[in-house]
């Protein structure tokens, strides 16, 4: 993952994001440790404190824990959590802009239906 | 006891101001941008905050005490710049030697360790090396020193971009290894920005903005799309920059009110995107209505610019 500074996600989101996409990976796996905010900020040149946000916003949404003294770590039940969120958030939004994209271009319903089958079959 | 505080202090030279009535207080363990445009102050502020300039009205407070003459302050504190001179007959490990024996905490073998990765030979004299080099150097020493407050005046200058993101890393890892007040300024920030966790921006010699990093950048706001749709959703905001894109579309920066947000409403053409910390900087001390074109603007607007090309004079 590269940061983006001009996104409109700040940065600490961006980092949640990147470790939600490892632990669905299975790069992190459930009560394994992730990285600390240290390491974070080393690995992304960004502000420690920073890093520290971005961790701390995946343990209020119960992705990851504390452990005192220990660091931060994966939850059980992180990944079909994260999964079930995506689904209503990251997922639907590009949906919207797939839909917007497709009325700029005159692209009509059916024909967007037939891109994204044709989309899925190469993928198979 | 604050680490550092200015309380309505100003300094002039030869009747110039070149700070005024400037109070601001930095407390705790951090890495803080101090930024601003070229003749905003900002090495004037860092200079008395190392002490070496004795304010003209008010107060500057290192640790607690009187920054200017304090023995106690300047065993703390570092202030580094690329105008930092060092006696000509010391190479640069006497230097480094000499550092290491006024600053307790100063780590002698980093220093020395870091000089070779730079290539900077412990017997070369700091007059023989090349600007960027002499930089270079003065940056391992200040951090190398691990002060409390640690003064960085636009420590990356004359740099080339991969000594640049090296020492970015340096500085990263030397705040992780050894948590102290770092102040960096500058007025070119490309690659520092992420690690600033707070920014003071100085404008003609005040402050104009002291906050967390984060929360200055949301506050500015890039839109894009139809010129009506982009005066609609810009009404209620600050404009600071208008200007046509594509025929028919505009794009605006805007600075959001206090505590409102903009988003683009679902189905139109606009497109709202955030600043970098850089241009959220910019943008904030821009403020020449028009900008540049406006000096090249005719004022009688009636002839338009035309390519004018002149011959080589002989003289």
């Amino acid at each position: 993952m590269k940061i983006n500074p001009d996104s409109n996600a700040p940065i600490y989101r961006q980092l949640a994001d990147w470790i939600e996409e490892g632990i669905i990976a299975g790069s992190f796996p459930e009560h394994g440790k992730v990285y600390s905010q240290y390491q974070l900020a080393e690995l992304y040149a960004i502000n420690p404190a920073t890093a520290a946000k971005g961790l701390n916003l995946l343990a209020d949404e119960d992705i990851l824990y504390k452990k005192r003294g220990l660091g931060m770590f994966v939850a059980e039940g992180a990944k079909e959590l994260i999964m079930k969120k995506r689904r209503s958030g990251t997922m639907l939004e590009m949906i919207r802009e797939t839909v917007h994209e497709a009325r700029i271009l005159g692209i009509g319903d059916e024909e967007l239906i037939t891109m994204i089958k044709e989309e899925m079959e190469g993928l198979k | 006891m604050k680490r550092l505080e200015f309380d309505g202090t100003e300094k002039r030279f030869l009747g110039t101001s070149a700070l005024r009535e400037l109070t601001l207080t930095l407390e705790g363990d951090k890495i803080i941008g101090l930024l601003g445009r070229n003749g905003a102050g900002k090495t004037t502020a860092m200079k008395l905050a190392a002490g070496f300039l004795r304010p003209t009205a008010g107060s500057v407070r290192a640790f607690g005490e009187p920054a200017f003459n304090s023995l106690f302050a300047s065993a703390n504190t570092i202030y580094m710049s690329e105008d930092v001179r060092f006696p000509y007959t010391l190479s640069l490990g006497g230097i480094l030697d000499e550092l290491a024996r006024a600053y307790p905490n100063f780590d002698r073998a980093l220093a020395g360790r870091l000089a070779d990765y730079f290539s900077l030979p412990s017997d070369s004299k700091h007059a023989a090396l090349s600007k960027g080099m002499q930089n270079t150097f003065n940056l391992i020493a200040g951090l190398a020193a691990r002060c409390p407050l640690t003064l960085l005046d636009e420590p990356l200058n004359g740099m080339d971009a991969a000594v640049r993101k090296d020492l970015t890393s340096v500085l990263l890892k030397e705040f992780i290894e050894a948590p102290r007040m770092i102040i960096v300024s500058g007025h070119q920030l490309q690659g520092l920005e992420e690690l600033f966790e707070e920014i003071a921006i100085l404008h003609k010699g005040r402050l104009l903005r002291h906050e967390e990093a984060d929360s200055f950048k949301g506050q500015f706001k890039k839109v894009s799309g139809p010129a009506s749709a982009v005066s609609a959703a810009t009404e209620r905001h600050t404009v600071i920059l208008r200007r046509p894109s594509l025929p028919g579309m505009e794009e605006a920066i805007v600075e959001l009110g206090p505590g409102m947000t903009l988003f683009a409403p679902a189905g139109t053409d606009l497109a709202v995107s955030a600043l970098s910390l850089n241009d959220a900087y910019i943008a904030a001390t821009g403020g020449t209505e028009g900008g540049i074109d406006r000096v090249y603007a005719d004022p009688s607007g009636e002839n338009k610019p035309q390519n004018r090309r002149h011959p080589a004079n002989r003289p």
